[in-house]
């Protein structure tokens, strides 16, 4: 298996391989192994099965190895290995955003460092401008694949929601065992590959822009973010509808739509405005700005390529008036989020009492329910998660759910309880999983009593709670009964 | 397919087999085997549905078979199913040359029961009627009689009463009541047909599990003695509903909180959503017994001679009855009637048959209001595929209140692209909220407000995030006519009148 794929490795090398060898230079791209083992959603005690992932990373400035995130999410244990021999060393992980797909790795060990020299990162790319993309071979040959930008827009991140600048690339790349090759311009980072499309040759990239604003994110010590713009829109391409919302004929913009709380647009826009002019640049009816470099790009991008503290002006239409208000630029983080979009790299919170296991709802939860999960998961969590992923619809921080129930004596006749939402408990509004943890440990009644949506409810008694804790944990083999 | 079919057939062999050689005495009967089977016709139903999606027409017309058996009176019962959304119904006999047309005198399809009747009384001439006899007991040995998969004969099939259960109804897809599980072989064409014992009927075929092998269903005798008691008035009422949502008393702690004694038994109230039952119970209640029943902890009564729900002993009663409930509440012990009522949501929760969806088109919006059949149309899967906005206020309509604040609601469904609608692109499956500011909830409200409007615009907010529709209001007024015969639609809209 192993010689035919090394074989057939080789064949379309010498069909397709349109690079050159590197000689000259020190190194500065490495290979990466990430063994990952994130949490199970359904059994939040657990692990899964762990398993290895491979990419490239690229020295920068500092020492910092450049990787995507997705290579060191729940990562259990890194090591990095350079061109010239097979030593391994082990990294960690110095920053991460898994919004912005982008980690940067470091080694302990300054003998890692020998023979690698940093690259520095090039101008930003433009349209139908020629690059190469970097891959190691197997017998750590190093070499450089011809390819075109195709494509500079603003794409939705791979977790969803955050849109980010992205480079599509038209490049055959073959083989592709490790993740995250470089792609340079003249001998300098112009970004990092991340999905490739084998059938049409197509590459996404992180683009320089997004490594450059997290380098100097980080120059500080400290990571900020990108920030986020805070409100839903929608275009404006009705003109009965610019009509009826007084719009003058030259006027353009988006209507918005919703408002997140809290966020960089709270308590500046409302549903309704038309966002006329975002830190002063006009936006047209369908959300577009003209880039001086890479032409039209979506409006996110105004609020995202600055930094979280930012003051950005904002110009809009408000009942017939203009009026020009300042923002200050936010970062939404995963925690954030009424549902959460990923919870990497840590165990999500979940309390066991009484054979209930109670947890936050997040997007891992809702994929237990299976490939399908979207179609097929808890309808009402669904729609949550359709309309509320950002925004709580009422108060609360998270939904919290009964996820089910392990059989014990003290839980008879709630056995059959399945994804049920804690509505509250003995009275108190339950807004997150410290709420249900509060209840527990510091209620003085004998009965706790808990409300779920719809109409259930489940009586526990405090004086048999803590030897039925004992006897599931036991039983059950569960070495942790809750974690906040 | 072909193994899964094969092996079917195999284990079917195999079963016949040991029934040919355990088989007893032959069945009893009070008239010769013969006229018996006279009795038992089959049913040819041509029927025409609606298009929920298209609601303006009509889809395809297509026929199917059932089997019906004479009961006094001359009349013919059947499965509700076997001929919903019936155009055209005959009905022929074992061994008669002839064709007899059908009409539908009473359809309960809340219990997927049906009684036809026949003009031609010559069609009676030499048939006996059939006579019910209670619920059979468990291991008792009945047969099947039908016309399954389409024969001409009468075919009769033998097995035994597997269990006594209390099911979902497929038919509307939200009724459960009584039904019976035998392992008779029954197959499409049988629903409808009298499963007998003793020369006595004791259920009527009508659904199967899919994933269970001999494992069909029959409605028993309780719930075929009820439809013929509620149709004696000539009109068919339907089930009523108690009104209430109860949760058992299984778990020790839950009985001490609401301090249930030893020596009771019963369930917690916990929503009442019906006036008839808000009249009498409360939230908290512990309900003791009903109609006389006691309630044990897990919600279940002894009768029929059988421990079932205890909804089974409002099941027989009839609209406008009164049940007596025993209730405690506060430590004290009250005992009340409680006035049945139907129940009557303002959307669609069931499956609907023979009826015309309502719709209203304004400025080539489609309009329609959110129901079971409208979800239906996104095919077989509905309840996973389906818009989930919409999803959720149907499935939660109830227990999350939602029909308190908006009885009904009106779906944008779609746009019959036109000029008066060309920038109103990607509206659709949206839940209406407002019209130039006013909530509206049904077509009616909706129609009159866009009728009296004296805006430059029409403006409709939806529920979701969306921009909001607007149209030029005088561009609406030329635009029916054009639109009708661009999308070759006979009337731009059909509004029910409301019941009674």
């Amino acid at each position: 298996m192993k010689k035919s794929l090394f074989l057939s490795a080789l064949v379309m090398t010498m069909l397709f391989e349109t690079g050159r060898f590197a000689c000259s230079d020190d190194d500065f791209v490495v290979k990466i192994f990430s063994t990952y083992q994130g949490y199970n959603a359904y059994y939040p005690w657990e692990k899964n099965k762990f398993s290895e992932r491979t990419a490239f990373g690229t020295l920068l400035e500092g020492g910092y190895i450049l990787t995507t995130a997705d290579t060191v999410s729940d990562f259990a244990c890194i090591e990095m290995k350079k061109p010239a021999n097979e030593k391994k060393y082990p990294a960690s992980v110095a920053y991460v955003d898994y919004g912005c797909n982008i980690a940067l790795l470091k080694s302990e060990e300054s003998e890692f460092y020998e023979g690698l020299s940093p690259v520095l990162l090039s101008e930003s790319l433009l349209k139908d401008e020629e690059i190469q993309v970097v891959q190691i071979k197997s017998n750590n040959d190093i070499h450089y694949i011809a390819g075109t930008v195709e494509k500079v827009s603003i794409e939705e991140s791979y977790l969803g929601w955050d849109e980010y600048l992205s480079y599509l690339l038209s490049v055959k790349l073959e083989n592709r065992s490790h993740w995250a090759e470089p792609v340079m311009k003249e001998n300098r980072l112009a970004g990092i590959v991340t999905t490739y499309d084998s059938n049409r040759f197509l590459a996404t990239v992180i683009p320089v822009e997004r490594i450059r604003h997290f380098m100097s994110d980080i120059s500080d010590g400290s990571y900020d973010g990108f920030p986020d713009p805070g409100f839903y829109w929608e275009p404006l391409t009705n003109p009965f509808l610019k009509k009826y919302l007084d719009m003058a004929d030259d006027l353009t913009g988006v209507f918005v739509t919703r408002v997140v709380p809290e966020s960089s647009a709270d308590k500046i826009l409302q549903r309704g405005d038309v966002l006329l002019k975002a830190g002063g640049v006009v936006i047209d009816d369908k959300g577009y700005f003209a880039d001086k470099a890479h032409g039209k790009l979506s409006l996110t991008y105004l609020f995202t390529s600055r930094s979280p503290g930012e003051k950005i002006e904002i110009e809009i239409l408000r009942d017939g008036k203009r009026i020009v208000q300042e923002a200050v630029l936010k970062r939404f983080t995963p925690k954030d989020y009424f549902i959460p979009l990923y919870s990497y790299d840590e165990q999500s919170n979940y309390i066991i009492e009484g054979g209930f296991v109670i947890q936050e709802v997040t997007t891992e939860y809702l994929k237990t329910w299976g490939q399908d999960w979207q179609d097929e998961a808890n309808k009402k969590l669904l729609y949550y998660y359709n309309y509320f992923s950002r925004t709580s619809p009422d108060d609360r921080e998270n939904l919290i759910v009964l996820s089910f129930v392990i059989p014990d004596d003290i839980n008879i006749g709630y056995q059959n309880f399945r994804t049920m939402i804690v509505e509250n408990i003995n009275g108190r509004k339950v807004r997150s999983i410290a709420d249900v943890a509060r209840a527990f440990d510091e209620g003085e009644s004998r009965f706790i009593q808990i409300f779920f949506d719809g109409t259930k409810q489940a009586i526990l008694d405090r004086n048999q709670l803590k030897s039925a804790n004992e006897r599931i944990a036991r039983r059950y083999k569960i070495h942790k009964m809750r974690n906040l | 397919m072909v193994m899964r079919r094969l092996l079917f057939i195999k284990e079917f062999l195999f079963i016949a087999v040991i029934i040919l050689f355990s088989a007893g005495s032959p069945p009893a009967m009070s008239q010769d085997n013969a006229s018996f089977e006279n009795s038992v016709v089959k049913i040819i139903s041509t029927s025409q549905i609606p298009d929920f999606y298209s609601p303006w027409r009509m889809k395809k017309i297509t026929t199917q078979n059932g089997t019906g058996f004479i009961i006094e009176g001359n009349r013919i019962m059947t499965n509700a199913h076997v001929v919903a959304d019936a155009k055209y119904i005959v009905v022929r006999k074992n061994n008669d040359p002839n064709t007899y047309t059908a009409e539908i005198e009473h359809i309960g399809h809340d219990c997927d029961l049906a009684i036809l009747k026949v003009n031609e009384d010559n069609f009676f001439a030499g048939t006996a009627s059939l006579e019910f006899s209670e619920l059979p007991r468990i291991n008792d040995t009945v047969y099947a009689y039908g016309y399954p998969i389409g024969g001409e004969k009468v075919s009769v099939t033998k097995g035994i009463v597997s269990r006594i259960d209390y099911i979902r109804y497929t038919h509307s897809g939200i009724d459960y009541h009584l039904a019976i599980q035998i392992d008779a072989a029954i197959n499409p064409g049988n629903s409808g047909g009298p499963i007998v014992k003793d020369g006595k009927v004791v259920g009527v075929a009508f659904q199967s599990l899919m994933w269970a092998e001999n494992s069909s269903y029959m409605i028993p005798y309780p719930v075929i003695e009820r439809f013929l008691r509620d149709t004696v008035d000539g009109r068919y009422d339907g089930y009523i509903e108690l009104g209430f949502y109860y949760q058992e008393l299984e778990n020790t702690s839950m009985r001490e909180f609401y301090q249930l004694s030893e020596n009771l038994s019963g369930v917690l109230i916990t929503d009442v959503f019906m006036k008839s039952a808000d009249n009498v119970l409360q939230k908290g209640d512990i309900l003791l017994s009903i109609d006389g029943y006691s309630i044990a902890n897990d919600g279940t009564i002894v009768i029929w001679n059988e421990r079932l729900p205890l909804t089974e002993a409002a099941e027989i009663k009839l609209e406008g009855q009164s049940i007596a409930v025993k209730f405690l509440r506060g430590g004290e012990i009250f005992e009340k009637d409680l006035v049945l009522e139907k129940f009557t949501p303002a959307i669609e929760l069931a499956n609907s048959y023979n009826s015309q969806p309502e719709y209203l088109i304004i400025g080539g919006l489609v309009f329609v209001p959110l129901s079971r059949e409208f979800l239906k149309t996104w095919g077989d899967k509905w309840y996973n595929t389906a818009n989930k906005k919409l999803l959720y206020n149907f499935f939660y309509y109830i227990t999350d209140g939602i029909y308190k604040n908006r009885p009904s609601m009106i779906v944008l469904s779609r746009r019959m692209p036109d000029p008066v609608n060309t920038y109103c692109e990607n509206y659709e499956d949206l839940l209406v909220d407002t019209i130039n500011g006013s909530q509206v909830s049904t077509l009616k409200d909706m129609k009159e407000l866009v009728q009296n409007l004296d805006e430059e615009f029409l403006v409709i907010e939806f529920q979701n995030d969306v921009t909001p529709v607007v149209l030029k209001t005088e561009t609406l007024k030329n635009v029916d006519k054009r639109i009708m015969e661009r999308y070759n639609i006979s009337s731009l809209e059909y509004l029910k009148e409301p019941d009674k």
